[in-house]
């Protein structure tokens, strides 16, 4: 190979290098141009995916707002009562008050279930099994007022029968209190 | 002193041409390599700039992605808490639904009673597993059949319905079972003063 080949291989190789080498810069700027078109794509899709979301965030507060402030209503009687001893402690305190003849106080936690489902806000009751033996409007009206002072309570059996003397009854009771599931401490 | 021409032709010694001169073809080759220095820039500045733009493109969008997906576990955060608030929610509401206060209702069939007849025994229990239905169990002293009838219109004027009656004499007393289910108790939903103030319901 003579000198002038050489240098027209030389020259060739450059032509070669040179075309390479814009090809590659044109390579690179496609390939950032498709990262660019997926990026894109992708931010469509999450902008679709967003829209989808706070649309059912915004039905989902639709549709429960009658429900959660009904419910918000209540929450403060139920917010006091977490534990069985404070639940005991109601009641019992009641019945002292009402100084009637209390033949027995019985209280025990069930678990508890509506429909064979179990609640799990108010997992468990406070049975309160309580047996009176007084006169009737006196039995009646400290039931029913314990139904009014706390509503959150309620009578689980009412068994009425002839008492010990005349006019009395002897009234079965069982009271149900629900427990709130306790928050965990922060 | 000068050498003339004649001289100087002298002087070179005779040779051959060394190199072939190269085919008439090859006076492409500079041309092809100026014309690929000239591609080389413009190629190169276009896909520069094409590039810079897309990054920039790219970048901000990539930028914008990273707010949606932000927004996105935001706003799925913000569900699961209603989801949990709702889930709590409709416990409690079962509570409030299933627990009608009863006293309105011995008080009514306490007073439903003639003066001719009396209560023996009166049950009134909630049923475990729903509890807005109540098992009724009353034993009654009378002498005709009428008392019961017009306890158990008292009863269906508290919007109670009754269903699976049982009614059996034993020893010259009355004895009626039935279960009472509170007629659409989703129908009203009791704020608790209004349940202490004794509206609506039983």
């Amino acid at each position: 190979m003579n000198p002038k080949q050489i240098g027209v291989l030389i020259v060739v190789i450059g032509i070669i290098a040179a075309v390479q080498f814009g090809m590659s810069f044109q390579g690179k700027a496609r390939d950032i141009d498709i990262q660019a078109e997926a990026a894109i794509a992708e931010e469509k899709s999450l902008h679709t995916q967003l829209d989808a979301e706070r649309g059912t965030l915004a039905d989902l507060q639709r549709q429960s707002k009658e429900l959660l402030s009904f419910v918000a209503k209540w929450q403060p009687y139920y917010a006091v009562i977490e534990e069985k001893q404070a639940a005991e402690t109601g009641i019992s305190m009641k019945v002292r008050e009402a100084g009637m003849l209390n033949l027995s106080q019985r209280y025990q936690q069930v678990p508890h279930k509506i429909n064979n489902k179990e609640n799990v806000s108010l997992p468990v009751l406070v049975r309160a099994t309580l047996v009176f033996d007084d006169n009737y409007s006196t039995l009646l009206n400290w039931f029913g007022n314990m139904e009014k002072i706390k509503p959150t309570m309620r009578i689980g059996k009412i068994s009425l029968s002839k008492g010990s003397r005349g006019e009395d009854l002897r009234m079965e009771l069982v009271l149900e209190v629900p427990l709130r599931k306790a928050k965990p401490k922060t | 002193m000068q050498i003339s021409a004649a001289q100087i032709d002298d002087l070179k010694t005779e040779r051959k041409d060394i190199m072939a001169p190269l085919p008439r073809v090859m006076r492409l080759v500079p041309i092809l390599f100026y014309g690929s220095l000239a591609f080389l820039v413009v190629i190169g500045s276009v896909s520069s700039l094409r590039a810079k733009f897309a990054g920039d493109r790219r970048n901000a969008v990539l930028r914008q992605v990273e707010d949606w997906k932000a927004q996105i576990v935001a706003s799925k955060k913000e569900r699961a808490a209603l989801e949990a608030q709702i889930s709590e929610a409709v416990d409690l509401e079962d509570w409030v639904l299933a627990s009608m206060p009863l006293q309105p209702l011995v008080v009514a069939i306490i007073r439903s009673m003639n003066p001719q007849s009396s209560i023996v025994d009166l049950t009134i229990e909630r049923d475990a597993e729903t509890p807005s239905q109540l098992r009724i169990g009353l034993r009654l002293n009378s002498d005709s059949d009428k008392q019961l009838e017009q306890t158990l219109e008292v009863i269906r004027r508290m919007n109670y319905r009754e269903f699976n009656p049982t009614q059996t004499r034993i020893r010259g007393d009355l004895d009626y079972k039935a279960s009472l289910l509170w007629q659409d108790p989703n129908s009203e939903r009791q704020t608790p003063e209004e349940r202490s103030a004794g509206k609506g319901g039983a």
